[in-house]
């Protein structure tokens, strides 16, 4: 079918295949800018350490050893299992869910929101929400440590209106990282829901109420399955870019609330770093990352497939 | 024979259109019931008002005398079959039909029989764990007409159910709908444009223009007797002679006869539902297969004309003719070996009335 289609919205073979030169240049930029970097860090991941920096041309396990076991200071003790680098990859995995989720619970009903305006109104609506995409995200995480910091406008306005007598203490804490994390990656979640609750046939919603479906079980057993691509691609542009997050963490959550990216950040810079451990780290992640998709395509295949 | 519907004086207006003005009707039980009009009419409005979609600006419906202008869609016994059949993608045919009754509360055991049932009905035994993507629009429009009559309700309403289907399927799905609704005896309420599917289906027909029901009637008193200009129009093709009223008199307790003037050609007569004063203008209305062609000397001949245009339509011909004072009338004739009058092009010809089958109708 795909193939018939092809050849009718491309003539003929021959023309098809000159096509396919259009994406040269961005075959290119792809090659030079990720496929090479990625398979640099892989390499890397299984060098040995250079002490300023670096890495000494030496195959070695040493950094993959040194994400999942402890031996000791001088590393000349058994190997027990290490859990701190694991847990700091569990704990960003958690705070990437919470974002989701947070994005997807304050999301979705923007995204109805929108999708349900007059299709004059709407392209203004999602102007609004990418308006403040405009500002670059360190300048927008630092005005939010601004924001909330002890004696930041928040507080102030908390203070002076008597809601609170005590400043609320939010920097440098989970919360913190969670408004950064949220803020900054809540229209990847508004925006491909609201793409799908735009092609919904809402008579469906109709025809479920005619059939003495309440509201909340039409969007439950109607609405909700229809828009699901939606939601799914939300909560994957969310989450993944979440999880790698290094600006939020590092800026609003401080040495404590340690994240994925400020840990491979850390091994990279000046001279303390440890390159292959970053690049281990990386590997890791894009592993973790790989495999969640993996897992969610082959689930949509088989879904597709048992139809 | 108890009344199903009862629509009181209903009133719809959105911002600065009035969609509904002052309706009222009343369906009785078991009734296949049609509203027919052109788009924009009110039909489809009048069909959400009683579904549940849209709200009213004034006045009252009644479901088998209870009031429900004020219900949810949800809390009324009254099923739709959508236009586009708005099936759930995502459910079964099987899971579809069983939606209605989950959702009211049915036993497992009573939905699992009753989708069978309905199944059988419209003949998709075989598709049940089918998606709705899978089936033909024919199909579809089945399972669509299974999910709605599935929950029993009370009322069935139709949304212009058949105006995505091909002639063939729509032809053979009218009577299925007709031998459905007569098998399960629920009262339907269907919408269509199209007056051969109104004529060929309904019990009784509404037909509505500008918000308002012009006449209802059966099918043979909304084409034989007309109560309006705008519903002789609008069923089937018509022959409006312009005239002036001599004379009426009454011929039976609801009919009169009226004598009329057509300016400068004849005097006929025709039938009216009530006495028209003397010297009133209107017209004179005759459906082209109630006239005749006959030779310009016959003596029935109450017009003459000349032959303009001569159109083969396969089981008849239709024959324009031009009056003597250039008004053009349609005459259709069977096209069966016995009555066949071959006129020519240009051909002098007179014309014959069935003066029974002539209605005057007043501006």
């Amino acid at each position: 079918m795909s193939t018939k289609l092809n050849n009718i919205v491309s003539g003929n073979a021959t023309f098809h295949h000159q096509r396919h030169k259009l994406l040269l240049p961005a075959w290119l930029v792809i090659c030079l800018l990720l496929v090479v970097p990625v398979l640099m860090m892989l390499v890397y991941s299984f060098l040995t350490k250079e002490f300023r920096g670096g890495v000494i041309w030496e195959f070695s396990l040493a950094a993959y050893d040194q994400f999942f076991f402890d031996r000791g200071l001088f590393g000349d003790e058994p190997a027990k299992i290490d859990w701190t680098y694991m847990r700091i990859y569990a704990r960003s995995a958690l705070q990437a869910f919470i974002a989701s989720v947070l994005c997807l619970v304050i999301g979705f009903p923007t995204a109805y929101f929108i999708a349900t305006r007059s299709v004059r109104s709407r392209p203004v609506w999602v102007f609004l929400i990418t308006i403040p995409y405009w500002v670059n995200l360190l300048i927008r995480t630092v005005s939010m440590k601004f924001m909330i910091r002890d004696s930041g406008p928040l507080n102030t306005w908390l203070l002076q209106a008597g809601i609170i007598d005590q400043p609320i203490h939010l920097i440098n804490t989970n919360i913190a990282v969670q408004l950064g994390l949220f803020y900054s990656y809540l229209p990847f979640m508004v925006l491909p829901i609201y793409a799908s609750i735009e092609r919904y046939d809402f008579s469906l919603s109709e025809a479920a109420s005619d059939l003495y479906a309440s509201k909340w079980t039409t969007l439950r057993r109607v609405i909700l399955p229809a828009v699901k691509p939606g939601i799914i691609a939300g909560c994957i542009l969310v989450f993944v870019p979440s999880l790698g997050a290094f600006l939020a963490p590092d800026l609003l959550g401080g040495a404590k609330n340690f994240m994925i990216g400020s840990l491979i950040e850390e091994q990279f810079k000046g001279n303390a770093g440890n390159w292959p451990f970053g690049a281990a780290s990386s590997m890791i992640l894009l592993a973790i990352v790989m495999g969640v998709l993996l897992l969610y395509a082959r689930n949509e295949t088989n879904a597709a497939g048992s139809r | 024979m108890s009344i199903a519907v009862a629509v009181d004086q209903l009133s719809k207006h959105y911002a600065d259109v009035i969609a509904l003005n002052n309706v009222s009707l009343s369906i009785n039980d078991q009734e296949f019931f049609t509203l027919l009009g052109p788009s924009g009419c009110g039909k489809t409005t009048l069909l959400r008002v009683i579904a549940g979609f849209e709200s009213v600006s004034s006045g009252s419906v009644h479901l088998h005398g209870k009031p429900i202008a004020n219900l949810p869609a949800n809390k009324r016994s009254v099923n739709t079959v959508f236009q586009h059949y708005s099936l759930f993608p995502h459910m079964s045919v099987a899971d579809n039909i069983k939606f209605g009754m989950q959702m009211k509360g049915s036993t497992a055991s009573h939905i699992e029989s009753r989708c069978k049932q309905m199944l059988e009905l419209v003949q998709l035994g075989e598709f049940a764990n089918r998606k709705p993507a899978q089936l033909s629009g024919g199909q579809q429009q089945r399972v669509a007409l299974a999910r709605a009559l599935a929950p029993e309700p009370e009322l069935l309403l139709l949304d212009e159910p058949l105006s995505a289907l091909d002639l063939k399927l729509r032809q053979a799905m009218r009577l299925e709908l007709k031998q459905i609704q007569q098998e399960t005896g629920i009262t339907f309420i269907f919408v269509t444009h199209d007056q051969e599917e109104a004529l060929t289906m309904s019990d009784r027909i509404a037909v509505m223009s500008n918000g308002e029901v012009q006449q209802i009637g059966d099918a043979h008193t909304i084409y034989e007797q007309p109560r309006n200009r705008f519903v002789a129009d609008f069923i089937g093709e018509i022959n409006m002679l312009d005239c002036e009223v001599l004379s009426s008199s009454a011929s039976t307790d609801t009919q009169y006869t009226v004598a009329c003037d057509i300016t400068g050609l004849a005097q006929l007569t025709a039938n009216a539902d009530q006495s028209v004063t003397p010297g009133t203008q209107g017209s004179l209305c005759i459906r082209p297969e109630r006239l005749q062609l006959l030779a310009a000397d016959h003596p029935d001949a109450k017009l003459l004309g000349t032959v303009d245009q001569l159109v083969y339509l396969g089981t008849d011909t239709q024959t324009t003719v031009v009056l003597n004072n250039g008004i053009k009338l349609l005459v259709r004739s069977s096209n069966n070996a016995t009555q066949h009058i071959v006129a020519q092009s240009g051909e002098k010809i007179g014309i014959g009335i069935d003066t029974m089958a002539a209605r005057f109708l007043d501006n």
